[in-house]
Protein backbone atom coordinates (compact mmCIF):
# COMPACT_ATOMS: atom_id res chain seq x y z
CA UNK A 1 0.00 0.00 0.00
CA UNK A 2 1.42 3.38 -1.01
CA UNK A 3 1.94 6.18 1.43
CA UNK A 4 -0.47 8.66 -0.15
CA UNK A 5 -3.25 6.12 -0.38
CA UNK A 6 -2.94 5.56 3.33
CA UNK A 7 -3.22 9.27 4.00
CA UNK A 8 -6.30 9.56 1.83
CA UNK A 9 -8.04 6.84 3.78
CA UNK A 10 -6.77 8.37 7.01
CA UNK A 11 -6.14 4.92 8.38
CA UNK A 12 -2.74 5.51 9.74
CA UNK A 13 0.09 7.96 9.29
CA UNK A 14 3.71 7.36 10.25
CA UNK A 15 4.89 8.74 13.55
CA UNK A 16 7.95 10.89 13.01
CA UNK A 17 10.12 10.83 16.11
CA UNK A 18 12.97 13.12 17.08
CA UNK A 19 15.86 11.16 18.47
CA UNK A 20 17.99 13.12 20.92
CA UNK A 21 21.17 11.39 22.11
CA UNK A 22 22.46 12.94 25.30
CA UNK A 23 25.38 12.89 27.65
CA UNK A 24 24.60 14.83 30.80
CA UNK A 25 22.95 18.07 29.66
CA UNK A 26 24.53 17.95 26.18
CA UNK A 27 23.14 16.90 22.83
CA UNK A 28 25.60 14.47 21.28
CA UNK A 29 25.84 12.35 18.17
CA UNK A 30 28.24 9.68 17.00
CA UNK A 31 28.50 7.46 13.98
CA UNK A 32 27.56 3.86 14.66
CA UNK A 33 27.64 4.90 18.36
CA UNK A 34 31.37 5.77 18.08
CA UNK A 35 33.30 9.05 17.96
CA UNK A 36 30.66 10.96 19.89
CA UNK A 37 30.62 14.76 19.37
CA UNK A 38 28.82 17.44 21.35
CA UNK A 39 26.36 19.24 19.05
CA UNK A 40 24.64 21.53 21.54
CA UNK A 41 22.37 21.72 24.55
CA UNK A 42 19.88 18.88 25.09
CA UNK A 43 17.11 21.15 26.49
CA UNK A 44 17.28 23.41 23.44
CA UNK A 45 17.14 20.33 21.21
CA UNK A 46 13.97 18.90 22.80
CA UNK A 47 12.21 22.30 22.71
CA UNK A 48 13.18 22.73 19.06
CA UNK A 49 11.87 19.26 18.20
CA UNK A 50 8.59 19.97 20.01
CA UNK A 51 7.98 23.25 18.20
CA UNK A 52 8.94 21.79 14.80
CA UNK A 53 5.98 19.42 14.93
CA UNK A 54 7.59 16.04 15.66
CA UNK A 55 5.10 13.47 16.96
CA UNK A 56 7.28 12.24 19.80
CA UNK A 57 10.67 12.77 21.37
CA UNK A 58 13.04 9.92 22.13
CA UNK A 59 15.80 10.86 24.55
CA UNK A 60 18.61 8.34 24.71
CA UNK A 61 21.60 8.36 27.02
CA UNK A 62 23.24 6.00 24.59
CA UNK A 63 26.49 5.44 26.45
CA UNK A 64 25.06 4.96 29.97
CA UNK A 65 25.14 1.17 29.85
CA UNK A 66 28.59 1.13 28.30
CA UNK A 67 29.97 3.07 31.28
CA UNK A 68 27.69 1.20 33.70
CA UNK A 69 25.98 4.46 34.66
CA UNK A 70 22.42 4.79 35.94
CA UNK A 71 20.01 7.16 34.17
CA UNK A 72 21.01 10.78 34.90
CA UNK A 73 17.72 11.71 36.57
CA UNK A 74 18.64 15.31 37.41
CA UNK A 75 19.68 16.16 33.86
CA UNK A 76 16.71 14.29 32.43
CA UNK A 77 14.32 16.23 34.65
CA UNK A 78 15.55 19.46 33.04
CA UNK A 79 15.52 18.01 29.54
CA UNK A 80 12.00 16.55 29.56
CA UNK A 81 10.31 18.97 31.99
CA UNK A 82 7.23 20.59 30.56
CA UNK A 83 7.30 19.06 27.10
CA UNK A 84 3.73 18.96 25.80
CA UNK A 85 4.24 16.00 23.46
CA UNK A 86 5.04 12.35 24.31
CA UNK A 87 8.51 11.47 25.52
CA UNK A 88 10.39 8.17 25.71
CA UNK A 89 13.62 7.94 27.72
CA UNK A 90 16.25 5.22 27.46
CA UNK A 91 19.80 4.39 28.48
CA UNK A 92 21.20 2.50 31.45
CA UNK A 93 17.88 1.47 33.02
CA UNK A 94 18.75 -1.55 35.16
CA UNK A 95 15.78 -2.21 37.39
CA UNK A 96 12.18 -1.52 38.25
CA UNK A 97 13.06 1.22 40.75
CA UNK A 98 14.95 3.25 38.14
CA UNK A 99 12.07 2.83 35.71
CA UNK A 100 9.61 4.08 38.34
CA UNK A 101 11.86 7.08 39.06
CA UNK A 102 11.86 7.98 35.36
CA UNK A 103 8.07 7.75 35.11
CA UNK A 104 7.94 10.16 38.05
CA UNK A 105 9.44 12.77 35.68
CA UNK A 106 6.16 12.68 33.76
CA UNK A 107 7.33 10.75 30.70
CA UNK A 108 5.20 8.26 28.74
CA UNK A 109 7.62 5.48 27.90
CA UNK A 110 10.97 4.07 28.83
CA UNK A 111 13.28 2.14 26.58
CA UNK A 112 15.55 -0.78 27.47
CA UNK A 113 18.20 -2.67 25.53
CA UNK A 114 21.34 -3.85 27.29
CA UNK A 115 19.70 -4.76 30.59
CA UNK A 116 16.95 -6.80 28.95
CA UNK A 117 19.70 -9.28 28.00
CA UNK A 118 21.00 -9.37 31.56
CA UNK A 119 17.70 -9.42 33.44
CA UNK A 120 15.12 -11.63 31.76
CA UNK A 121 12.21 -10.40 33.90
CA UNK A 122 12.78 -6.66 33.62
CA UNK A 123 10.50 -5.98 30.64
CA UNK A 124 7.66 -8.09 32.05
CA UNK A 125 7.95 -6.49 35.46
CA UNK A 126 7.74 -2.96 34.02
CA UNK A 127 4.94 -3.90 31.60
CA UNK A 128 2.87 -5.34 34.43
CA UNK A 129 3.23 -2.20 36.53
CA UNK A 130 2.97 0.53 33.88
CA UNK A 131 1.29 -1.19 30.94
CA UNK A 132 2.94 -2.50 27.77
CA UNK A 133 2.45 0.85 26.00
CA UNK A 134 5.00 2.27 28.45
CA UNK A 135 7.86 -0.12 27.69
CA UNK A 136 9.84 0.07 24.47
CA UNK A 137 12.56 -2.38 23.52
CA UNK A 138 15.50 -0.82 21.81
CA UNK A 139 16.94 -3.34 19.39
CA UNK A 140 20.36 -2.60 17.89
CA UNK A 141 20.68 -4.56 14.68
CA UNK A 142 24.20 -5.72 13.81
CA UNK A 143 25.05 -7.05 10.37
CA UNK A 144 27.43 -10.02 10.50
CA UNK A 145 28.19 -11.30 7.00
CA UNK A 146 24.67 -10.57 5.80
CA UNK A 147 22.88 -11.96 8.86
CA UNK A 148 21.38 -9.66 11.45
CA UNK A 149 21.75 -10.13 15.19
CA UNK A 150 20.66 -8.19 18.25
CA UNK A 151 23.56 -6.35 19.88
CA UNK A 152 24.04 -4.35 23.08
CA UNK A 153 26.52 -2.05 24.82
CA UNK A 154 26.14 0.62 22.15
CA UNK A 155 26.16 -1.85 19.32
CA UNK A 156 29.53 -3.28 20.39
CA UNK A 157 28.61 -6.72 21.69
CA UNK A 158 26.77 -9.25 19.57
CA UNK A 159 24.30 -11.30 21.63
CA UNK A 160 24.37 -14.01 18.97
CA UNK A 161 20.55 -13.99 18.99
CA UNK A 162 19.04 -13.62 15.49
CA UNK A 163 17.33 -10.24 15.20
CA UNK A 164 13.78 -11.37 14.42
CA UNK A 165 13.66 -14.00 17.16
CA UNK A 166 14.93 -11.44 19.69
CA UNK A 167 12.17 -9.00 18.64
CA UNK A 168 9.54 -11.73 19.06
CA UNK A 169 10.91 -12.50 22.50
CA UNK A 170 10.78 -8.83 23.55
CA UNK A 171 7.13 -8.67 22.48
CA UNK A 172 6.33 -11.92 24.30
CA UNK A 173 7.85 -10.47 27.44
CA UNK A 174 5.42 -7.54 27.29
CA UNK A 175 7.12 -4.81 25.28
CA UNK A 176 4.56 -2.57 23.52
CA UNK A 177 6.91 -1.12 20.92
CA UNK A 178 10.17 -1.97 19.20
CA UNK A 179 12.71 0.75 18.45
CA UNK A 180 15.06 -0.68 15.83
CA UNK A 181 18.44 0.91 15.13
CA UNK A 182 20.83 -0.08 12.37
CA UNK A 183 24.23 0.02 14.07
CA UNK A 184 26.09 0.37 10.77
CA UNK A 185 23.90 3.27 9.55
CA UNK A 186 23.34 5.14 12.82
CA UNK A 187 24.52 8.76 12.53
CA UNK A 188 25.90 8.38 8.99
CA UNK A 189 23.08 10.27 7.21
CA UNK A 190 23.54 7.96 4.22
CA UNK A 191 19.92 6.78 3.99
CA UNK A 192 18.26 3.86 5.76
CA UNK A 193 19.76 0.38 5.90
CA UNK A 194 17.63 -1.23 3.21
CA UNK A 195 19.16 -4.67 3.77
CA UNK A 196 17.92 -4.48 7.32
CA UNK A 197 14.53 -3.15 6.22
CA UNK A 198 14.16 -6.12 3.87
CA UNK A 199 14.53 -8.54 6.78
CA UNK A 200 11.01 -7.44 7.74
CA UNK A 201 9.40 -8.07 4.34
CA UNK A 202 7.58 -11.21 5.43
CA UNK A 203 7.27 -10.49 9.12
CA UNK A 204 4.42 -8.66 10.74
CA UNK A 205 4.70 -7.97 14.42
CA UNK A 206 1.71 -7.23 16.63
CA UNK A 207 3.20 -4.06 18.17
CA UNK A 208 4.45 -0.84 16.54
CA UNK A 209 7.90 -0.95 14.97
CA UNK A 210 10.07 2.18 14.75
CA UNK A 211 13.10 2.48 12.43
CA UNK A 212 16.18 4.51 13.27
CA UNK A 213 19.51 4.94 11.49
CA UNK A 214 20.64 7.06 8.54
CA UNK A 215 17.33 8.68 7.59
CA UNK A 216 17.71 12.15 6.02
CA UNK A 217 14.84 12.86 3.61
CA UNK A 218 11.02 12.79 3.72
CA UNK A 219 11.09 10.34 0.81
CA UNK A 220 13.10 7.89 2.91
CA UNK A 221 10.48 8.21 5.66
CA UNK A 222 7.77 7.38 3.12
CA UNK A 223 9.68 4.34 1.87
CA UNK A 224 10.04 3.02 5.41
CA UNK A 225 6.38 3.58 6.08
CA UNK A 226 5.36 1.76 2.91
CA UNK A 227 7.60 -1.12 4.06
CA UNK A 228 5.47 -1.51 7.17
CA UNK A 229 7.29 0.54 9.80
CA UNK A 230 4.93 2.52 12.03
CA UNK A 231 7.38 5.17 13.05
CA UNK A 232 10.68 6.63 11.88
CA UNK A 233 13.23 8.35 14.09
CA UNK A 234 15.40 11.22 12.88
CA UNK A 235 18.54 12.21 14.76
CA UNK A 236 21.57 13.79 13.17
CA UNK A 237 19.77 15.12 10.05
CA UNK A 238 17.40 17.24 12.15
CA UNK A 239 20.15 18.53 14.45
CA UNK A 240 22.08 19.71 11.40
CA UNK A 241 19.02 21.41 9.90
CA UNK A 242 18.77 19.00 6.95
CA UNK A 243 15.37 17.56 7.91
CA UNK A 244 12.03 19.10 8.74
CA UNK A 245 9.21 16.82 9.99
CA UNK A 246 6.64 18.11 7.50
CA UNK A 247 5.02 14.66 7.20
CA UNK A 248 4.63 14.02 10.91
CA UNK A 249 1.10 13.09 11.99
CA UNK A 250 0.83 16.36 13.88
CA UNK A 251 1.87 18.53 10.97
CA UNK A 252 -0.28 16.74 8.40
CA UNK A 253 -3.41 16.56 10.55
CA UNK A 254 -3.07 20.18 11.63
CA UNK A 255 -2.97 21.39 8.05
CA UNK A 256 -5.79 19.06 7.01
CA UNK A 257 -8.70 21.36 7.87
CA UNK A 258 -11.24 19.39 5.88
CA UNK A 259 -11.35 16.35 8.16
CA UNK B 1 -11.33 35.51 35.80
CA UNK B 2 -10.10 33.74 38.92
CA UNK B 3 -7.76 30.88 38.30
CA UNK B 4 -9.57 27.57 38.43
CA UNK B 5 -8.44 24.96 40.93
CA UNK B 6 -8.34 21.38 39.72
CA UNK B 7 -7.61 18.56 42.12
CA UNK B 8 -5.72 15.64 40.64
CA UNK B 9 -5.75 12.20 42.25
CA UNK B 10 -2.05 11.33 42.36
CA UNK B 11 -2.46 7.67 41.42
CA UNK B 12 0.94 5.98 41.80
CA UNK B 13 2.51 4.79 38.52
CA UNK B 14 0.19 7.09 36.54
CA UNK B 15 0.85 10.22 34.49
CA UNK B 16 -0.24 12.58 37.29
CA UNK B 17 3.00 14.58 37.14
CA UNK B 18 2.59 15.49 33.49
CA UNK B 19 -1.10 16.17 34.16
CA UNK B 20 -0.12 18.51 37.00
CA UNK B 21 2.23 20.40 34.67
CA UNK B 22 -0.46 20.44 32.00
CA UNK B 23 -3.03 22.06 34.32
CA UNK B 24 -0.44 24.63 35.33
CA UNK B 25 0.53 25.32 31.71
CA UNK B 26 -3.14 25.73 30.79
CA UNK B 27 -3.60 28.45 33.38
CA UNK B 28 -5.22 26.45 36.19
CA UNK B 29 -4.04 25.69 39.72
CA UNK B 30 -3.31 21.96 40.15
CA UNK B 31 -3.86 20.48 43.61
CA UNK B 32 -2.43 17.00 44.07
CA UNK B 33 -4.25 14.51 46.27
CA UNK B 34 -2.11 11.73 47.71
CA UNK B 35 -4.55 8.79 47.86
CA UNK B 36 -2.60 7.32 50.78
CA UNK B 37 -2.51 10.60 52.66
CA UNK B 38 -5.07 12.60 54.57
CA UNK B 39 -8.08 13.56 52.44
CA UNK B 40 -9.07 16.87 53.98
CA UNK B 41 -12.04 19.16 53.44
CA UNK B 42 -10.10 21.56 51.21
CA UNK B 43 -10.18 19.06 48.39
CA UNK B 44 -13.94 19.59 48.12
CA UNK B 45 -13.43 23.23 47.17
CA UNK B 46 -11.78 22.76 43.78
CA UNK B 47 -13.60 23.55 40.54
CA UNK B 48 -13.08 20.06 39.13
CA UNK B 49 -11.56 16.69 40.00
CA UNK B 50 -9.28 14.86 37.60
CA UNK B 51 -8.53 11.12 37.41
CA UNK B 52 -5.28 10.56 35.51
CA UNK B 53 -4.52 7.44 33.51
CA UNK B 54 -1.78 5.27 32.01
CA UNK B 55 -1.70 2.53 34.63
CA UNK B 56 -4.05 -0.47 34.61
CA UNK B 57 -7.81 -0.55 35.17
CA UNK B 58 -7.58 -2.63 38.34
CA UNK B 59 -4.93 -0.35 39.86
CA UNK B 60 -6.97 2.79 39.08
CA UNK B 61 -10.15 1.12 40.34
CA UNK B 62 -8.50 0.08 43.61
CA UNK B 63 -7.57 3.71 44.31
CA UNK B 64 -11.00 5.11 43.41
CA UNK B 65 -12.81 2.54 45.56
CA UNK B 66 -10.95 3.61 48.70
CA UNK B 67 -13.72 5.02 50.91
CA UNK B 68 -12.27 8.52 51.30
CA UNK B 69 -11.50 8.95 47.60
CA UNK B 70 -14.89 7.51 46.67
CA UNK B 71 -16.63 9.95 49.01
CA UNK B 72 -14.66 12.83 47.49
CA UNK B 73 -15.73 11.87 43.95
CA UNK B 74 -19.37 11.56 45.09
CA UNK B 75 -19.11 15.06 46.47
CA UNK B 76 -18.14 16.38 43.04
CA UNK B 77 -20.98 14.41 41.48
CA UNK B 78 -23.58 15.87 43.83
CA UNK B 79 -22.21 19.40 43.41
CA UNK B 80 -22.36 19.07 39.60
CA UNK B 81 -18.70 19.88 39.20
CA UNK B 82 -16.72 18.32 36.36
CA UNK B 83 -15.16 14.90 36.95
CA UNK B 84 -12.50 14.46 34.29
CA UNK B 85 -10.90 11.13 33.42
CA UNK B 86 -7.87 10.60 31.18
CA UNK B 87 -7.13 7.25 29.46
CA UNK B 88 -7.42 4.57 32.20
CA UNK B 89 -9.08 7.33 34.27
CA UNK B 90 -11.77 7.53 31.57
CA UNK B 91 -12.10 3.75 31.25
CA UNK B 92 -12.66 3.41 34.99
CA UNK B 93 -15.82 5.53 34.66
CA UNK B 94 -17.47 2.50 33.02
CA UNK B 95 -18.47 -0.79 34.67
CA UNK B 96 -15.44 -3.03 34.21
CA UNK B 97 -12.72 -4.01 31.73
CA UNK B 98 -11.38 -6.96 29.78
CA UNK B 99 -7.91 -5.77 30.71
CA UNK B 100 -7.98 -6.51 34.43
CA UNK B 101 -10.29 -7.00 37.40
CA UNK B 102 -11.96 -4.29 39.46
CA UNK B 103 -15.10 -2.22 39.54
CA UNK B 104 -15.43 1.08 37.74
CA UNK B 105 -17.61 4.03 38.70
CA UNK B 106 -20.34 2.50 36.54
CA UNK B 107 -21.78 5.60 34.85
CA UNK B 108 -22.93 3.20 32.12
CA UNK B 109 -23.23 -0.57 32.27
CA UNK B 110 -20.45 -1.15 29.78
CA UNK B 111 -17.29 -3.19 29.64
CA UNK B 112 -14.06 -1.65 28.29
CA UNK B 113 -12.79 -3.97 25.55
CA UNK B 114 -9.50 -4.69 23.80
CA UNK B 115 -9.13 -2.94 20.43
CA UNK B 116 -9.69 -5.26 17.48
CA UNK B 117 -6.66 -5.43 15.19
CA UNK B 118 -7.49 -4.96 11.51
CA UNK B 119 -5.90 -3.42 8.40
CA UNK B 120 -2.52 -4.43 9.88
CA UNK B 121 -2.80 -1.83 12.63
CA UNK B 122 -0.61 -2.58 15.62
CA UNK B 123 -1.76 -2.55 19.24
CA UNK B 124 -1.04 -0.59 21.44
CA UNK B 125 -2.45 2.15 19.23
CA UNK B 126 -0.02 5.04 19.53
CA UNK B 127 -0.23 8.25 17.62
CA UNK B 128 -2.15 11.41 16.75
CA UNK B 129 -5.71 11.53 15.46
CA UNK B 130 -8.07 14.22 14.39
CA UNK B 131 -11.52 13.61 15.79
CA UNK B 132 -15.06 13.61 14.49
CA UNK B 133 -17.61 15.66 16.41
CA UNK B 134 -20.52 13.18 16.33
CA UNK B 135 -23.23 15.41 17.74
CA UNK B 136 -22.04 18.61 16.06
CA UNK B 137 -22.22 20.71 19.17
CA UNK B 138 -18.63 21.79 19.61
CA UNK B 139 -17.83 25.17 18.22
CA UNK B 140 -14.14 24.74 17.60
CA UNK B 141 -12.09 22.38 15.49
CA UNK B 142 -10.13 20.47 18.14
CA UNK B 143 -7.16 18.28 17.43
CA UNK B 144 -5.07 16.41 16.63
CA UNK B 145 -4.72 14.57 19.93
CA UNK B 146 -2.25 11.94 21.10
CA UNK B 147 -3.43 8.40 21.87
CA UNK B 148 -1.61 5.52 23.54
CA UNK B 149 -3.93 2.65 24.44
CA UNK B 150 -4.87 -0.97 23.84
CA UNK B 151 -8.45 -0.87 25.19
CA UNK B 152 -11.42 1.34 24.48
CA UNK B 153 -15.18 1.90 24.20
CA UNK B 154 -17.05 1.76 20.89
CA UNK B 155 -19.13 4.82 20.07
CA UNK B 156 -22.16 2.72 19.04
CA UNK B 157 -22.52 1.54 22.63
CA UNK B 158 -22.85 5.05 24.08
CA UNK B 159 -24.48 7.02 21.26
CA UNK B 160 -27.86 7.24 23.04
CA UNK B 161 -26.40 8.30 26.36
CA UNK B 162 -23.65 10.85 25.86
CA UNK B 163 -24.27 14.61 25.70
CA UNK B 164 -21.52 14.97 23.14
CA UNK B 165 -18.81 12.75 21.74
CA UNK B 166 -15.63 12.91 19.70
CA UNK B 167 -14.57 9.73 17.87
CA UNK B 168 -11.96 8.31 15.52
CA UNK B 169 -11.75 5.20 13.38
CA UNK B 170 -9.40 2.43 14.40
CA UNK B 171 -9.62 -0.12 11.60
CA UNK B 172 -13.30 -1.09 11.45
CA UNK B 173 -14.15 0.31 14.87
CA UNK B 174 -15.43 3.75 15.73
CA UNK B 175 -13.77 4.43 19.05
CA UNK B 176 -14.93 6.88 21.67
CA UNK B 177 -12.19 9.49 22.01
CA UNK B 178 -13.94 11.97 24.31
CA UNK B 179 -17.40 12.42 25.77
CA UNK B 180 -19.58 14.18 28.26
CA UNK B 181 -22.16 12.31 30.31
CA UNK B 182 -23.84 14.55 32.89
CA UNK B 183 -20.86 16.04 34.72
CA UNK B 184 -18.45 13.27 33.70
CA UNK B 185 -15.90 14.13 31.02
CA UNK B 186 -13.76 11.32 29.62
CA UNK B 187 -10.73 11.42 27.33
CA UNK B 188 -9.26 8.28 25.81
CA UNK B 189 -6.40 10.41 24.47
CA UNK B 190 -3.83 12.35 26.44
CA UNK B 191 -4.70 16.07 26.47
CA UNK B 192 -1.59 16.66 28.58
CA UNK B 193 0.56 15.40 25.70
CA UNK B 194 -1.40 16.85 22.79
CA UNK B 195 0.59 20.06 22.42
CA UNK B 196 -1.55 23.20 22.87
CA UNK B 197 -4.79 21.48 21.78
CA UNK B 198 -5.28 19.76 25.13
CA UNK B 199 -5.26 23.00 27.11
CA UNK B 200 -8.04 24.52 25.00
CA UNK B 201 -10.25 21.54 25.69
CA UNK B 202 -9.54 21.55 29.42
CA UNK B 203 -10.30 25.26 29.71
CA UNK B 204 -13.54 24.90 27.77
CA UNK B 205 -14.70 22.24 30.23
CA UNK B 206 -13.64 24.07 33.36
CA UNK B 207 -15.35 27.25 32.12
CA UNK B 208 -18.58 25.29 31.49
CA UNK B 209 -18.47 25.89 27.75
CA UNK B 210 -18.68 22.20 26.86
Amino acid sequence: MGWKCVIKNKMHLPRVISRIDIKGAKLIKGKSFEGVKVLGDACDATKHAESSGFDEIFVLDSVASLYDRSPAIDYLREIVADLSIPVCVGGGIKNYEQAAQLFELGIEKICINTNSFKNKNLITQIANAFGSQAIVCSVQAMNVAGNYFASYFCGRDNSGIPLLSWISECIDRGSGEVFLTSVSHDGHMSGPDMNLVDQFNNHKFSVPLVYSGGVVTPDQVKVLFSKGFHGVAIGHAFHLGKFSPSMSQRNILKSDKAS
Amino acid sequence: MNKRKICIIAIPASNYISVERFVHRSGGIPILIDPSGLINEDFNDCDAILIPGVSSFSHTSEILMRPEINRLIKNYISNSKPIIGICAGMQVMFQNSEESAGQGLGIMRLKVRKLVPSHGLPIPNMGWYKLVDEKKILIEDFGPFYFSHSYGIEYDDVVQKVDWALTFNFGNQKILAAFRFENFYGFQFHPEKSSTQGGKLLNAIINNEL
